[in-house]
């Protein structure tokens, strides 16, 4: 089944297609990250997943958008990401040589004066029960400061990534991060965290 | 236990054109929204926008990049009326070649901004991703989408509002 980047076909998912499996919300003191687990329960029912995020970094940097990195099964090897992303002025790409985590979208960063602005995700996973295949990702995702000109690490970007490794998926970590992916950083309250199934025919 | 959701709240089809399409009265009960939009504009010079809530304040803020197989770009704006949706270099076409969608996540959140990610394509025109931030946290009840350049969506575009629980 073609999944059009972050959505289903226009005319509507067919009933149960597309199905919440499970949200985390992150309370009061935040989180250092976010897991789901267990998937491998839903091998035989989804053929893909989405993860639908709004994310806020606790980390206490000089920039205003920061990063997000997911990790599956544990594994902190064999990760590659690719990302296109629009700032004020130009279109880049960029590849970190990252390869603990794989990079999946922008978070806002908790600075003073950031407000109740998050950074948001759509991000599919395609075929992570297959065990004939690693397992692939892309990512649409966009933060934007508070400042009243927007700051230069405002950014809409689209991410592709792979994991280079064949087993199913038995779990799904989401951290925040900054450098480039290659430091890990919390989740501030206030964060949201959605995976969904989406069936095959 | 796994709960079926993305719930078809509300399809537009258009039998006359029309300046701009609205959804509103939307229930709170979702926690995002998905417009899926295809369309034909009445001309090709145009610049399709979205409002919510019928704010037309200086709320709106974005980031977007864009290509048309000859020229890329990126570019941002704060402080506008409404926020870019469709196309920033060429535009949405005058065929039936123009496809978006908006999702809105935490559309019913009040301790949030509301940040939204726009996908547009016109396959005759170009590619175009958008970042925005309505600088609000009232829960989004109402999108209205349009043109600021005064074209006419025409007779057979269709527009549809999802709800996705989560």
């Amino acid at each position: 089944m073609l999944i059009p980047l972050g959505f289903l076909a226009a005319s509507g998912a067919a009933a149960g297609t597309f199905e919440l499996i499970e949200t985390v919300n992150v309370g009061a003191g935040g989180a250092a990250s976010v897991t789901f687990s267990n998937l491998n329960t839903y091998a035989s029912s989804y053929q893909h997943l989405q993860i639908r995020a709004v994310a806020k970094n606790a980390a206490a940097v000089n920039y205003n958008v920061l990063e997000m990195v997911l990790r599956f099964n544990g594994s902190n090897a064999n990760y590659r990401s690719h990302c296109l992303r629009g700032f004020s002025g130009s279109a880049t790409s960029f590849a970190p040589t990252l390869s603990t985590q794989m990079l999946v979208g922008q978070t806002v960063s908790n600075d003073s004066g950031i407000g109740p602005t998050f950074g948001v995700s759509v991000i599919d996973i395609l075929d992570p029960f297959e065990i004939t295949k690693n397992t692939s990702v892309r990512s649409l995702s966009g933060a934007l400061d508070n400042r009243s000109t927007l700051g230069p690490t405002s950014q809409v970007s689209l991410w592709s990534g792979a994991w280079f490794d064949t087993a199913a998926v038995g779990s799904i970590t989401l951290y925040g991060a900054y450098g480039d992916g290659g430091t890990l950083s919390n989740f501030t309250q206030n964060s949201r965290f959605s995976l969904y199934g989406i069936k095959g025919a | 236990m796994p709960t079926p959701t993305y719930t078809p709240l509300a399809t537009i089809t258009l039998s006359s054109a029309q300046s701009s399409v609205s959804f509103a009265s939307i229930p709170n009960t979702f926690r995002d929204l998905i417009v899926v939009c295809n369309w034909a504009n009445s001309g090709t010079a145009s610049a399709t926008r979205v409002q919510l809530n019928g704010d037309s304040a200086a709320n709106y803020f974005g980031v977007w990049m864009t290509g048309t197989g000859s020229a890329t770009g990126s570019s941002a704006e704060a402080s506008e009326t409404s926020s870019r949706a469709g196309g920033s270099q060429v535009g949405p076409d005058n065929a039936f070649t123009n496809i978006m969608t908006l999702q809105f996540l935490d559309a019913n959140a009040t301790d949030k901004h509301k940040t939204y990610l726009v996908r547009f394509g016109s396959g005759n025109r170009e590619t175009h991703a958008v970042a925005s931030r309505y600088a609000s946290t009232a829960r989004i009840q109402s999108i209205r989408i349009f043109d600021i350049l005064g074209q006419t969506f025409q007779t057979g575009a269709t527009f549809s509002l999802y709800g996705v629980a989560a």
